[in-house]
């Protein structure tokens, strides 16, 4: 920078010639007459700043900002205070959540567990009884058929009888009887 | 045209007032700035202080940003002992900004372009400083003149060229000042000439003569900031030694 440059230049030329730049062109500010009147208002002023600045602007000031240091933080604590309020109110609600759903579900099961024991109870009743009345229908089919087959044996020898009686003349029914049970017997196979 | 340095006279601006050790006391165009610097800076800083607002306004918060920033200052290069020097410092900082300042307005006085003034600063700091040091440490603060953990044989080299860097502080502190201010009043002086003497031409040396004036601004907030840290930095050492 070119502003920089010259100034330091001159600065520096300033400072090299400042003790006969004093004499010769006479500086102001090595007139050492004018030197008590300035230390005195130099004196005087700063005191008076002094003052004023230790008793009446820095304690206030440092006051102000250490109660808004105070009141910031007060507020970060309520803030955090009631995050961690607000977290466990989540917590407790996540748990209760949970208990609720445990619940419901054990209730679920309960009550399928239930209804499945009914309907196998139900299904168990239904086949036993179909099963019982299956049993008591090939029994009495069996006995119709004993029957029926015992019926026919009487039958035979009735219709063997006649019609050895019309062939022959004459016919004994024990011994009709006797050959028929005789046939049946062989050609059963 | 006038001289360059016809601008740092000390004028009486009323009959003496009275009398110390024989020397007349008036009020001079110096005393005048200065008491400015102090009114002003002080309006300034009380009116900021006043309401004490949770939230503060413009001037609260200035008021604020300096408050702060002398306190980090001291925090930062003094440490533990250097809040009891926190009125002074930050009325040093305050009294050397506003008067570097003041002198940038036109027709103004820079009162800080005065050896006498920056001088007796730099001498009340540098005697204050070693006083200091010495009612804490006792003997044991001349240990500040040889450094912890040289060799012994280079003793008769190093003490004598730190006991001349201390003796030579309060000089550089207040030549450093004053020379700042000197030199920008008189380039913006000779600046101003040529802008003069050149006629139409002197737009050229009116353009440079803006970017010094801003130039100058900042060395005015510098040189304040240098001077009130230096200070600083001179109590830590007198506090903790090195």
């Amino acid at each position: 920078m070119p502003v920089q440059a010259l100034r330091t230049s001159v600065a520096a030329a300033a400072l090299i010639g400042l003790p006969f730049a004093a004499q010769a062109a006479g500086m102001p500010q090595f007139d050492l007459t004018r030197f008590p009147t300035q230390i005195f208002w130099l004196v005087v002023c700063f005191a008076v700043l002094y003052f004023l600045m230790a008793k009446a602007v820095l304690p206030k000031i440092g006051a102000t900002i250490e109660s808004r240091e105070h009141k910031i933080q007060a507020d970060l604590d309520a803030a955090q205070k009631a995050n961690d309020a607000a977290r466990a109110a989540g917590v407790e609600q996540e748990k209760a959540l949970a208990e609720a759903r445990g619940q419901a579900s054990g209730l679920i099961r309960e009550a399928s567990e239930a209804a499945a024991a009914q309907t196998s109870a139900k299904l168990h009743e239904i086949s036993d009884r179909l099963g019982a009345e299956i049993v008591a229908a090939e029994k009495r089919i069996g006995e119709q058929r004993t029957q029926t087959l015992a019926g026919l044996g009487s039958m035979s020898t009735e219709i063997a009888t006649a019609v050895l009686g019309k062939l022959v003349g004459s016919a004994d029914p024990a011994q009709v009887a006797r050959v028929v049970d005789e046939a049946a017997k062989a050609g059963k196979p | 045209m006038a001289s360059p340095l016809e601008q740092f006279a000390i004028q009486d601006l009323t009959a003496p007032l009275f009398t110390i050790g024989g020397h007349h006391i008036a009020v001079t165009n110096s005393a005048v700035f200065m008491m400015g610097a102090v009114v002003l800076s002080s309006g300034l800083l009380l009116a900021g202080a006043g309401k004490g607002a949770m939230i503060p306004g413009r001037i609260q918060a200035m008021s604020e940003l300096f408050y702060e920033f002398i306190a980090n200052m001291i925090r930062d290069n003094v440490g533990s002992g250097g809040k009891k020097f926190f009125p002074f410092i930050f009325t040093l900082f305050i009294f050397t900004l506003f008067g570097n300042i003041l002198g940038m307005l036109p027709y103004g006085y820079t009162f800080t372009s005065q050896i006498a003034v920056t001088f007796f600063m730099a001498m009340v700091v540098f005697l204050g400083v070693t006083l200091i040091g010495l009612f804490k440490h006792g003997l044991h603060f001349f240990s500040l003149f040889f450094p912890h953990g040289a060799p012994l044989f280079t003793a008769p080299i190093l003490i004598p060229i730190e006991l001349v860097s201390y003796l030579s502080r309060p000089i550089s502190l207040s030549v450093r000042l004053f020379a700042n201010m000197t030199v920008g009043h008189v380039l913006l002086k000779v600046l101003a000439g040529f802008v003069v003497a050149l006629g139409i031409f002197g737009v050229v040396p009116l353009v440079v003569l803006v970017a010094i004036t801003a130039l100058e601004l900042l060395v005015a907030l510098l040189q304040a900031y240098i001077f009130t840290i230096l200070c600083c930095i001179y109590l830590n050492d007198a506090l903790h030694l090195h």
